[in-house]
Order: C-alpha cells, then structure tokens, then sequence
C-alpha cells in the first residue's frame, strides 16, 4: 500500500521520470498483483481441504478393503471350525478320533494355522489328564499331528479356556504367544485363537476346538497390498510414507510394518481413536499424520492407515506453485499489454500536463515579479535630491506564500508625496483565475494610488473595476486599503471584509476601529466608508490574510486570530522581517504535516521616523541668490514650527555656510534640502565646490581680540553655535552637509 | 551721530548698508551710536561692518556705543567678541 501512496502523490520531485503512462501502469499492477495475492491465498485454502478430504476419501476405501479382507480371514475360521463341530460331536467318545479332526481342519484352512481340541480336566477316564489333540502346519507346510504332552500346564483350569466352556459361548482370545510344546522345535508364532465349544451327548460343553490365526501370517497377507497403495497414490521421494497396522484393544501393536514393535510396543495415541471408525490428527513417532482407523468386531482390533500430512498435502502444493506459475506468466503479460495501450493513451495527456506545469511556473514567477520586492528601508522620496540613507522613515516586509503555484492574495505598498499607500487583499478561490483577478487588482491599485487622496475612494474605485470584472469570474476580494502620512503619522484607511490589522505600540495592542463594509466586487453600488488613526513613532502594523489565521493542522485545529493577536504581541519588538519570519514559523509548527490549505500574505510596517520634506532647492552659487536660499530655510523653520529666535539662529548659521561656498568654494550650485525627523529640522546643504569640511576647519580664535583677528572665520564659529550638530561628508563630487536643530 | 540699523543685516544688506554707513566714517569728531532697536538680524557680513566702525572711532579716540540691542544679536556679539568692543547702553 506504501507503493500505492507514493504513485498518488500530486507533486513528484523534479527529477524523477516518473511519467504518466509509467505511473498508471504501476498502479494497475499493484492492484492485479494484489489481487492475484488474494486469489492464490483463497486457492490454496480450497485446495488443502479439497485435498484432505480426497485423502480421507482415498485411505477410507483403502481401509474397508482392508478391513473386508480381515473379516474373511476371521470368517473363514469361524466357518471352517463351526462347520466340523457336528462331526466331532459325533465322535465324542472316541479320543483317537480327535486326531483325525483336526489334522482335517488344518490341512483345509489355509488360514488356520493350527487347531487344537482341548478337553476338560480327566474327561478321557483312562487317558491323560489333560488331553489335547493338535494338528501344526509347520513352516514348511507341512502337517504336523501331535498329542500334547502333560508338560503343558494345567490349562483347565486358566480363566480363558473356563470361561467359554461355561458360557457355552465362541470366543477370539487376546493375541499371545505359542506355548514351546505346541510349538515344537520351531519358532512361537503370534497367534490368536478362535473358541468353539464341544458338547458331550447329554449337550455339556467338555472341550474346546481351537482354531489359531497366525499373525505373522496375516500380516503378510496383508501388507502387499498396502505396498500396492502406496504405489499408487504416493511420490517415492517423500520423506515419510504412509504405512498401515492394527492394533488389539488395549493399544498394542499386533500388526505392523516394523515385525520387532508386535505386542511390544504400543499405539501412544490409541486413546484418539473413538468409535468404530473415523480419522483422527495425531503426531506418531514423531511425524505430524492422519490416522485413518477402522475397528473390526469380535475380536476388537482397530486397522489403522497413518498418513504424514505431508503426503496429503504433496500433490496440493504441486497444484499452488502450477496456479502460482501461471499467474506470473499473466502478470508479465497484463503488464506488457497494459504499458502499450496506457502509454499511446496517457502520453498525449502526460504532454499536456507537462505544458500546464510548465506554464504554471510561469505565472508564479511573473507573479513575484509583479509584487514589490525591495525591502530596503525607503528614503524620502525625491528625485532631485539623493538624500542621506540613514532617513528612512519606514520598515516594510512582506511574504506571499501560495498554497498552490500562484495565489489569489495580493499586497502592494508605494510611497508618494511622503505618503505611504498600503493595501492587502485576499480573493475569493486559489489557483489560476484568482491570480489573475489579483492582478487586475494589484495592478489598478497602484493606478489609485498615483491620485487618491482617501482609502476609501481607493476602494471605491477598485469596486467599480471588480463589479465590471464580475460578469465572468463572479469573485470578489477583502481588501485593507491604507495611506499612511509620514510627516503626521496620521492613518488614513478603509476596510473591505478584511482582516482588522494588529497594531503595536510600547507592547500592547492598540484597537484599530473599522467598518468591515463588504468586499470589493460584492456589489457595484456600496458606498465604503474609512476611518482615521493617529499613529505614533515606533508603531508596528501587522497585516494578514485568513490564510494565516485559518491554518489548519491534522486534527483541524486553527491556528486562530487569537493566536495571532497573541504572537505578534510577543514577537512586535523586532523588525517587520523578524515578526514575519517568526510568525510563519510558528503557523508552520501548528500545521505539521497538515497540507497549506489557503494562501498565506503578511505586510509589516513599522513607522522609524515621523519625518516630512521640502521640496529641494537648487540656485546658482552667486550672493543675488543668498535671499532665497535663507528664506528657503526660514520657510522650512516656520513649518516645523521653530521658535522665532531658534529660525533666526538657524539663518545665521546658514547664510554662513552659504556665504563661504559663494566667497570661497568656486562653487557654480548649491542645492538645499529641509527635513523634519525625531524631532530636529534638518537642512542639507549641497555644492559642487572644492572639498571644504567645515566641521574639521579652523574656527576663528576668540580669544584674539575681535579687531585683531584675521577676515573669515567667523562663519564657522557662528555655524557651529547656532546649530546642534553639524555633519559633513564629500560624495560623488559634491560636499554635503547636513546641518540640525532641536525643534 | 546715531545711526539706526533696521530689519536683517545679511550679506547682502551690508553692501548697500556701507555705503549707507558713509558718511558716519567721514566724520571723526564724536562718538557713534548705533541704535538696534529694531535691528532683526545681523550676519558675519554686518559684522565686519561695524568692527569697521569701531576700529574708525577708536582711530579718532572715540566710542562706538550699541543701543538697544535685542537678545538675539546680542548673542552674536557675544559670540564674536563684539561686546568686550563696543559700549553698550539700553
């Protein structure tokens, strides 16, 4: 699913081929391949069982065989010593006869290993005690017929031979060892014995005619046709095979493929085996198996087919890695398929995309370019004058960050008759057509801007513009609109669904009362309506768009105008930069990982200095001039409001100045500029003289008596005591000083 | 012989002013009074102007007495040492 996530990320990083024909096919073999995952699971699922109870089906008619044949051999003994039970009652009294009988039954029956006649205690009155006739196929095939010796114990009286005499009932006996005398000089078989009692003519049973049913035997018998199943049904290079035995009533082994485990070892499982038939799970010998069992009756033995698990599920896997092969093969060729068709589909589109990228980039940077970039500090606006940097009035900054490749925020400033015209602006949507309404906006603002007087008429007339616009796009923007008089400090502005700005002064938040009004471009006849405030040195004003204070982060917390309010309050004390920087910092920490949702713009300006001038003057450097040029200066006093003494003070010391450069200096021009800043008037005198820095010259020495002293340094002495400090610099030809006073 | 100074003496109300002043270097006989009360303004140039009196009627043994004087000018002939020169009387 990762792969999945990668493949639907809108952005890939530049770079990566990843084209789009490539993305989709990848996509859709995720989701074949996720797919065939599923199928081969459910597959394999079905297939186990289906093969388990194949395997069931199989081993259980393997077992009724088995168990048939079994049940034959134990009803051929029955029949064969049933069917001679009438003849040897017949002869009851003739012990010799006996012999006859079951040297007969032995050789007929195959099955029968040995019979035996065993009569009661003394029955014979002049034979043995205990009178036993047997007939013995040896291992030869012969028939051996023999009287067994009294050696044998006192039988008679055993439990087994007791109890179907007296219960005149047919009975299997446990499975056991050949007593040596019956065995002779051979080996004891495993036997077990068939009991049939024999009656006497008044109908007493006084023997018993037993039939033995060798185990060897029948184990022989049987296992060639496991051997034959096995063939059949099972790979030879298994590791475990599957084998069959039988075990008696109480568990033990009394047929098996290993001779050596027979009546000496037992089924641990043989617990499992419940009912007369049935499959059970058990691990025997340590292999992980089924146990397919069938009991058979009368003489209680349970025929067992142990299957390892692994023989079962064998022919299963074959059929998972064929199903497995052959998805793989339809994989490749889905996917050769699939990249021919999708690319001669999805190229052409991916073209498409590729131009619109390209094209987007475009308009961001176009877009850049149309907002003002330059931060430096602005100094008072003239082109006549080039005045010293260090009056600047103002800090801007401000950032526009898009939430997609262009924005639909605006902001724009420019300065004016010593006016600073402000605004910020949001517009309703992102993306495309929002960046070009902003544009028209931006662009018709700085227009306004060249003429207007009021914010609102400013807003006035960008609605009039917008509502025009309407008919095709149907937006509108929230606007702040302001002009900032930088000799008053006096804010002129005007609202327009917007944001109210923070203002900050001596670290606490001063309230900037405005009428919302509605956006521009709601409707084409409202009339907005501005406020004024007065603002101070040292203020800071903090703009913003929504997107700022609607921020979201995962769990779709805002980050909220409180938020805001709060921050700028705590980062106020540094530059507009510091503040912006700050703050976009901390919306970004709010977010997280959570996507930018909305356009975020910021416009901080933080007023330095209060500070007004006058339009330059520029003369010839000649005495007719000298009137103007010091009613230049008392003009610009007057207008500061100086003090009657202070202004002739000042004249003083400029007429000084003035008169060196005419005497002296060889000057052609000189060009005067005043300033009102922090509360000194400021005059900046200007010549294309000789390099002469009055600051540092040789003042008149009063201690010489006035009449001793030599002509022209007067001037000095009296510029030096009728201003407050004086500030001289040569620059690009020209000498340039800068004269204050106190207001 | 009084003389009264009027309005701004700027550089270049001095030019004109000496040769106002003329006839007052042509007589060496009595004292010279300048009356300033309504003198507004004086510039290095109106200075030099009336050290050029003072040092005449020193010449002649007489005085050179400023009238009148108000804060302003009597400020720059502080600072010009004008008024360890010139007698001063209200």
């Amino acid at each position: 699913m990762l792969v999945l996530h990668y493949l639907c990320r809108k952005n890939s990083p530049n770079g990566m081929r990843n084209s789009l024909s490539a993305r989709l096919t990848y996509r859709i073999m995720a989701v074949v391949m996720a797919m065939m995952v599923i199928i081969t699971g459910v597959v394999y699922m079905t297939v186990k069982q289906y093969m388990l109870d194949e395997a069931k089906q199989r081993y259980e008619s393997v077992l009724l065989d088995y168990h048939e044949e079994l049940r034959r051999h134990l009803a051929d003994i029955y029949v064969a010593t049933r069917n001679n039970v009438h003849d040897i009652e017949r002869d009851i009294d003739k012990p010799e006869e006996m012999f006859a009988h079951v040297e007969r039954i032995t050789k007929d029956n195959p099955t029968i290993v040995c019979c035996a006649l065993l009569f009661e205690a003394d029955y014979y009155k002049d034979r043995e005690w205990g009178f036993i006739a047997c007939a013995r196929r040896e291992a030869d095939g012969s028939v051996r017929v023999v009287q067994i010796d009294s050696t044998y114990r006192r039988y008679y009286d055993e439990a087994w031979f007791r109890q179907p005499l007296e219960n005149d009932a047919d009975d299997w006996t446990e499975v056991y060892f050949e007593s040596p005398q019956f065995a002779g000089s051979e080996e004891p078989r495993l036997l077990t014995t068939f009991l049939v009692p024999i009656h006497n003519a008044e109908g007493r049973p006084v023997a018993l005619l037993c039939a033995d049913l060798s185990l060897e035997w029948l184990r022989n018998e049987m296992m060639e046709d496991v051997e034959k199943v096995n063939k059949k049904f099972e790979s030879g290079s298994l590791k475990h095979k599957s084998y069959s035995f039988i075990i008696d009533r109480h568990g033990h082994y009394i047929i098996h493929p290993d001779k050596s485990r027979m009546l000496t070892d037992t089924l641990a499982s043989a617990s499992m085996l419940e009912g007369e038939r049935g499959a059970t799970k058990a691990v025997i010998d340590g292999v992980e198996s089924w146990l397919y069992y069938r009991t058979v009756k009368h003489v209680e033995w349970t025929i067992v087919i142990a299957v390892p698990k692994e023989v079962i599920l064998q022919n299963g896997r074959m059929l998972n890695v064929i199903i497995l092969a052959v998805m793989a093969v339809g994989l490749a060729v889905i996917y050769l398929f699939c990249r021919r068709q999708i690319k001669e589909v999805a190229d052409p589109v991916a073209a498409q995309q590729a131009v619109m990228e390209r094209e987007m980039n475009i308009a961001h940077n176009i877009q850049k370019a149309m907002l003002p970039s330059e931060f430096t500090p602005r100094p008072l606006t003239s082109p006549h004058a080039p005045l010293p940097s260090h009056l600047s009035p103002l800090l801007i900054h401000a950032t526009q960050t898009p939430a997609l490749d262009v924005g639909g925020d605006l902001y724009d400033y420019c300065l004016r008759d010593n006016r600073l015209y402000f605004c910020i602006g949001d517009v309703s949507g992102k993306g495309v057509p929002a960046a070009l309404l902003m544009a028209v906006v931006q662009t018709m603002f700085h227009n306004e801007a060249k003429y207007a007087t009021r914010a609102s008429d400013i807003v006035a007339a960008l609605n009039d513009i917008v509502s025009a616009e309407q008919n095709t796009t149907g937006f509108f923007v929230t606007m702040f609109v302001g002009i900032l008089d930088l000799t008053t400090g006096l804010l002129d502005y005007c609202n327009a669904g917007h944001e109210i700005p923070e203002l900050v002064r001596d670290g606490a938040l001063v309230d900037i009362p405005a009428k919302p009004n509605i956006p521009v471009g709601a409707l084409d006849d409202w009339a907005f309506e501005g406020q004024q405030q007065q603002l101070q040195q040292g203020d800071l004003l903090f703009l913003y768009t929504d997107g700022l204070s609607e921020a979201e982060n995962v769990d779709q917390q805002l980050f909220g105008r409180k938020r805001v309010e709060e921050l700028v309050l705590e980062y106020g004390h540094g530059t507009p930069q510091q503040l912006i920087d700050d703050m976009m910092q901390a919306v970004r920490q709010h977010d997280g990982s959570a996507v930018q949702n909305d356009d975020i713009t910021m416009l901080a300006i933080r007023i330095e200095h209060l500070a007004w001038s006058v339009e330059p003057l520029e003369v010839r450097a000649v005495m007719e001039e000298m009137d103007h040029m010091t009613d230049y200066v008392v003009d610009a006093a007057q207008q500061a409001g100086m003090s009657e003494l202070e202004t002739k003070r000042l004249r003083l010391a400029i007429e000084e100045v003035a008169a060196n450069i005419v005497n002296y200096s060889g000057a052609t021009s000189i060009r005067m500029a005043a300033a009102v800043e922090s509360g000194q008037l400021l005059v900046i005198i200007m010549d294309d003289g000789q390099p002469f820095d009055p600051t540092t010259a040789d003042a008149t020495d009063l201690s010489i008596p006035a009449d001793q002293r030599p002509p022209g340094g007067m001037g000095i002495v009296l510029l030096r005591q009728m201003t407050d400090s004086q500030e001289y610099e040569y620059r690009s030809g020209r000498n340039v000083l800068t004269v204050r006073k106190k207001l | 012989m009084v003389a009264l100074l009027e309005g701004d003496l700027n550089n270049m109300a001095s030019t004109q002013a000496e040769r106002d002043l003329t006839p007052l270097m042509e007589r060496d006989d009595c004292d010279i009074v300048l009356d300033c009360a309504a003198l507004n303004y004086i510039s290095s140039s109106g200075l030099r102007l009336l050290l050029n009196i003072y040092k005449h009627t020193r010449a002649n043994g007489h005085q050179a007495i400023l009238r009148h004087l108000d804060e302003h000018v009597k400020e720059v002939f502080q600072l010009a040492g004008f008024l360890q020169l010139f007698k001063l009387e209200q």
